[in-house]
């Protein structure tokens, strides 16, 4: 029998202790991030003066910024690419519920095989030339939907899915089923809601892979109106034999972008592409309360 | 009443030639690295169309786009699912397709042309006769040191390697810039992605190296990197290295920090391909520390040369005619009008009104000129007379001196393109140079090592190239 | 009702469809592709089968032996060694009481994740310069002399390594929060009654229930374990340093850039996928015999 008399001290300790450690990580990511937001926003004339370590803009100047939004592809290719990402999400979120679900009811037929299938899919991932081509036979070139369908079921994310599912009491299910739900129903009305951490983490996931995607909108999309986020702030900088600038020529003297720092215009193009999900994500720590599995079991 | 028949009847005749002529104007897809996401490019192609329709040899030119990206890896894509422009500019990728028989001789075209065949320099010329599938008109890629010229003014050991360059002058002058100037080193360097390739083209020369393969005494060909005056260059950089004449951290250091570098002061010298380079490092110093910039002589040693090896064999980059093209002359005409005076005009100078003005008696430039890139079609001037003069130079003095440079001192190569056999063990080899060097020139192993880096390379597939080269080299 | 049963299990079938739809659009027509391990592969006309030639090419290169000792060593750093960190951490943050503080601490630490390589390696190799990197000056505060650490053979692997952690140690830790939001409060509410203290409530409590999700990502990341970060280490690789972080992605990204290119790397990429395949299920079997619980 355990005392009941707790040694509170040494909880303490040990909390406080792991708070610090937490915090200290905390710090070590946000130092360079601070950092590149510092860069961003210092006065070009002073960008030599930003170190390593410095948190703070040396200066203060929004130029990085106003060539960025000064690229009139750019709010037409941040539009893109939440059109991208929401629809992509949830698709992804769409079929990789309803085939996890599928995956785990042992009755479904040939299971065994499919689960072998799914594995070779993710392990063996075919040449980017013949899924050039098969892209360009279906008729996708040039189109949004050839880069929101890639990756549709991420095998990885549909295991990690079906072993929660697994972890959903049977009896939640068999009472339904006595209740003649169907498997749709099972689906959405049962399962989902209870998978509510699960859902949340995988749709951050797909969420983020279709925000940072650019490699496939890169080889499939001509149009530039169709262009991500993503591909226009990476097209930004070139670096190749000198560095130089693309496509801002318009706006700005040639004076004044030659006394830019590269560097910093990076920095800024990081900044920009992490905002949006920086303000997005805490909005789905609520999945992550404890106890949201609660009111499920009837025991 | 028969005149207005005849007349009539002329004028329908003429109608339909017209007609006729516009609806037989070929249509010539073109795919030009940046090009069809550069902003001019609409009115660029437009102005090309009117000269050539002036010319009498009219066609519609279609920028294909490209995805952004690695572009040779793009243009491989393209053409692999089936997609063959017209006009194809590659900038590497192209021998594997060459290989497999798709791109056009060009060397006919190019005798019959009209303008082209008169601006080639002779090493293009050389290089369109072994491999007759790329054509691009540009000097010697070719890289000079350049100084700021307030520093070179100040220094006396600057005006020293400008009058009598070697190694021990240059090696005086870094250390001046180093002790007098405050650089935190003498020279800045690119070395994440080229490695000491910049220090040899200013000292590869010196040192007795000429080229990739080179006959030694006794009539056999070896790889320039395996001999003892290798081991004498490295030991030399070694010294620099330990000094502080040299970046330390070279290895780690991309473009653009080599860049910044040396507009805030922190270096004096730099190499750089010229003059394309050159002119672009002269505009950027003078507008952050209003100094320009004085190319320098390569030094004399056992020989005197900039590099980096001019390649004789083949063009690195240029435009291609693949042999399924249906226009493969219209194409061809087009390359032919750039190099003509008109096409020359456009090309240079760029669109009326936006990057140049005319006047009575010249062009002038207006301050948007420097964003317009003179050598979608190649860099060279060759043939650019312009009916007017211009309000000023195009190119800043700086990069004209450092083309001159490169011509008088450029090394023509002797070498081969390695074989499918041999390919894997090249890379080995190549990544034991590297490595070897690196660690060599650092410090952090002896310059003994050099000879245990020999007999490594020799191991590694070295014997075997090395015969193999007996038989290609003449 | 056995009409309704088996209606029920097709209807599964239905749902499962869509996936299968995509798996063979994106995956097993292009698969077919994979033929071209086997072929000198050429644009117009027959691709000439060339059986293991490219394999042959691949294994006998004198720097294959060293490519796959680098790609092992690397990967079982960042599979194995890495593996219990996001876990502790994911711990660690359970036990933290204010939710302000935690929210804050999950806000922010899978940030660098979203960083891309390019990015990353430019701000190691700042932070590790020997001249005035923010390491090396704090190691100065000891007295210990300025070592250069992205050259030094010795040092570059763990450079890998803690570039990486940094990088995904928030992100990948995710998972487990949403592992552990999912265990019944009343497990410990239990706990609570019995007198448990906190560690025995983790480890009683807490670890079982993680460890479906633990044996998971453990299993699932052995099909990766020759994949080792070819844009990491692309990133990050300097002349110096190339006998000990020159991977298998890096060496087949060169040689396909001169010459070979498409059939030599589809032979790689089998190559890789075999392996990797063998790895899992070897995994999965391994994990059922220890833990009772495998993949499926």
């Amino acid at each position: 029998m355990v005392s009941k008399v707790k040694a509170p001290a040494a909880e303490l300790f040990w909390r406080g202790l792991f708070t610090i450690l937490l915090l200290f990580v905390c710090v070590l990511v946000l130092v360079p991030m601070l950092n590149l937001l510092a860069l961003s926003l210092s006065d070009p004339a002073r960008v030599s003066e930003v170190r390593g370590l410095t948190v703070f803009p040396k200066g203060f100047s929004l130029v990085n910024y106003r060539v960025l939004a000064a690229n009139p592809l750019f709010v037409r290719s941040f539009l893109n690419s939440v059109f991208i990402t929401v629809v992509g999400t949830a698709l992804n979120l769409l079929v990789t519920s309803m085939a996890a679900f599928a995956l785990t009811r042992p009755k479904l037929p040939f299971r065994r095989f499919f689960m072998v299938l799914i594995i070779i899919v993710m392990i063996l991932e075919p040449a980017l030339v013949t899924e050039y081509l098969v892209i360009k036979r279906v008729g996708l070139m040039n189109s949004l939907w050839a880069v929101i369908l890639y990756k549709t079921v991420n095998v990885y994310y549909l295991i990690i899915l079906m072993r929660y599912f697994e972890e959903i009491p049977p009896s939640l299910i068999d009472a339904a089923q006595v209740d003649g739900a169907r498997n749709m129903t099972i689906l959405t009305k049962v399962i989902m809601p209870l998978a509510k951490p699960a859902l949340a983490t995988l749709g951050l996931f797909y969420g983020v892979f279709h925000w940072n995607e650019y490699f496939r909108a890169s080889i499939y999309l001509t149009d530039p109106m169709k262009y991500p986020l993503q591909l226009i702030l990476r097209q930004f900088v070139v670096l190749d034999d000198t560095a130089s600038l693309i496509g801002s020529g318009t706006l700005f003297s040639y004076d004044e972008a030659a006394r830019l720092s590269y560097d910093a215009l990076q920095a800024s193009t990081i900044i920009v592409a992490i905002l949006p999900v920086l303000i997005v994500y805490p909005l789905i720590l609520k999945y992550y309360a404890r106890g949201v599995m609660e009111g499920g079991v009837k025991e | 009443m028969n005149m207005r028949r005849f007349v009539l009847g002329l004028m329908v005749a003429m109608l339909c030639v017209g007609v006729a002529m516009v609806g037989a104007q070929p249509k010539v897809r073109l795919v030009l690295k940046d090009l069809d996401t550069d902003p001019n490019a609409a009115a660029f192609i437009q102005l090309i169309e009117k000269g050539m329709a002036a010319a009498g040899t009219p066609v519609k030119i279609e920028v294909v786009k490209v995805p952004s990206g690695n572009y040779a890896e793009k243009i491989s894509l393209m053409i692999m699912s089936g997609d063959i422009p017209d006009i194809i500019y590659f900038q590497g990728g192209d021998d594997k397709i060459a290989m497999q028989g798709i791109l056009e001789d060009l060397r006919p075209y190019v005798a019959k042309s009209k303008y082209i065949r008169n601006v080639l320099d002779p090493h293009s010329k050389t290089r369109l006769e072994s491999y007759p599938y790329l054509v691009w008109v540009a000097p010697p890629r070719v890289r000079a040191p350049v100084i700021r010229k307030d520093w070179f003014d100040s220094l006396p050991s600057a005006k020293e390697v400008a009058q009598r360059p070697t190694v021990d002058t240059y090696y005086a002058l870094f250390k001046d810039l180093v002790q007098k100037k405050g650089g935190k080193f003498g020279i800045s360097i690119t070395g994440a992605t080229n490695g000491v390739e910049e220090l040899d083209s200013i000292f590869d020369g010196a040192f007795g190296i000429t080229s990739t393969w080179m006959k030694g005494t006794d009539g056999q060909w070896v790889y320039c990197r395996v001999t003892p005056n290798e081991k004498q260059k490295l030991e030399f950089y070694a010294k620099l290295y330990k000094e502080g004449l040299l970046d330390p951290e070279y290895l780690t250091k991309k473009w653009d920090s080599k860049e910044q570098v040396f507009y805030e002061g922190k270096a004096g010298i730099i190499a750089g391909v010229a003059p394309g380079s050159i002119d672009v490092y002269a505009n950027k110093m003078m507008k952050t520390q209003n100094t320009t910039l004085v190319p320098l002589p390569p030094p004399a040693g056992k020989a005197q040369g900039l590099g980096p090896f001019v390649d004789v064999i083949k063009e690195s980059r240029g435009f291609a005619i693949p042999v399924t093209s249906k226009v493969k002359d219209a194409a061809f005409a087009v390359l032919d009008f750039m190099w003509s005076p008109a096409g020359l005009k456009i090309a240079k100078l760029g669109i009326p009104g936006l990057h140049y003005v005319e006047e009575a008696n010249r062009y002038v430039l207006t301050d948007k000129y420097p964003e317009w890139y003179n050598g979608w079609f190649g860099d060279s001037f060759n043939g650019f007379v312009p009916d007017k003069p211009l309000s000023r130079p195009i190119m800043t003095e700086a990069a004209v001196e450092a083309g001159k440079l490169a011509v008088k001192y450029m090394m023509p190569d002797k070498t081969f393109l390695i074989p499918e056999q041999y390919i894997a063990q090249w890379d080995a080899m190549t990544n034991l140079y590297k490595e070897y060097t690196a660690d060599i020139v650092t410090g952090k192993k002896p310059i003994s090592a050099f000879d245990e880096f020999v007999q490594k390379w020799y191991a590694a597939g070295g014997t075997d190239l090395t015969k193999y080269a007996q038989t290609r080299l003449k | 009702m056995h009409a309704m049963a088996k209606k029920n299990e097709w209807t599964l079938l239905l749902l499962l469809m869509p996936a299968l739809l995509y798996f063979l659009i994106y995956h097993f027509i292009p698969i077919s592709g994979m033929v071209m391990a086997f072929q000198d592969y050429r644009i117009f006309g027959k691709s000439p089968f060339v059986g293991l030639k490219h394999f042959r090419i691949l294994f006998s290169s004198p720097a294959f032996l060293q490519v796959m000792r680098n790609t092992l060593i690397i990967s079982f750093m960042k599979i194995v060694l890495f593996f219990p960190l996001p876990i502790i951490f994911a711990l660690m943050l359970n036990e933290v009481r204010s939710s302000i503080l935690r929210k804050f601490i999950q806000s922010t630490t899978y940030l660098p994740h979203f960083l891309s390589w390019v990015v990353i390696a430019g701000i190691w190799i700042a932070f590790l310069s020997p001249t005035n990197g923010g390491l090396n000056q704090l190691l100065g505060l000891f007295n210990i002399p300025p070592r250069d650490f992205m050259t030094d053979k010795g040092a570059i692997r763990w450079v890998l390594f803690a570039s990486e952690t940094w990088r995904s140690l928030g992100w990948d830790s995710i998972i487990y929060l949403a592992a552990l939001a999912s265990i019944s409060p009343s497990l410990y509410e239990s706990a609570d009654l019995d007198g448990a203290g906190s560690f025995q409530k983790m480890w009683y409590i807490t670890l079982p229930e993680l460890l479906p999700t633990m044996v998971t990502v453990f299993i699932l990341n052995m099909g990766f374990f020759l994949n080792a970060g070819f844009d990491q280490v692309f990133n990050m690789m300097n002349d110096s340093v190339i006998s000990v972080v020159d991977i298998l992605d890096t060496y087949v990204y060169r040689i396909g850039l001169l010459n070979m290119q498409y059939s030599f790397s589809t032979a790689a990429s089998l190559f890789k996928g075999v392996i990797g395949l063998v790895l899992i299920l070897a995994a999965h079997q391994g994990s059922k015999r220890i833990t009772g619980k495998g993949l499926w």
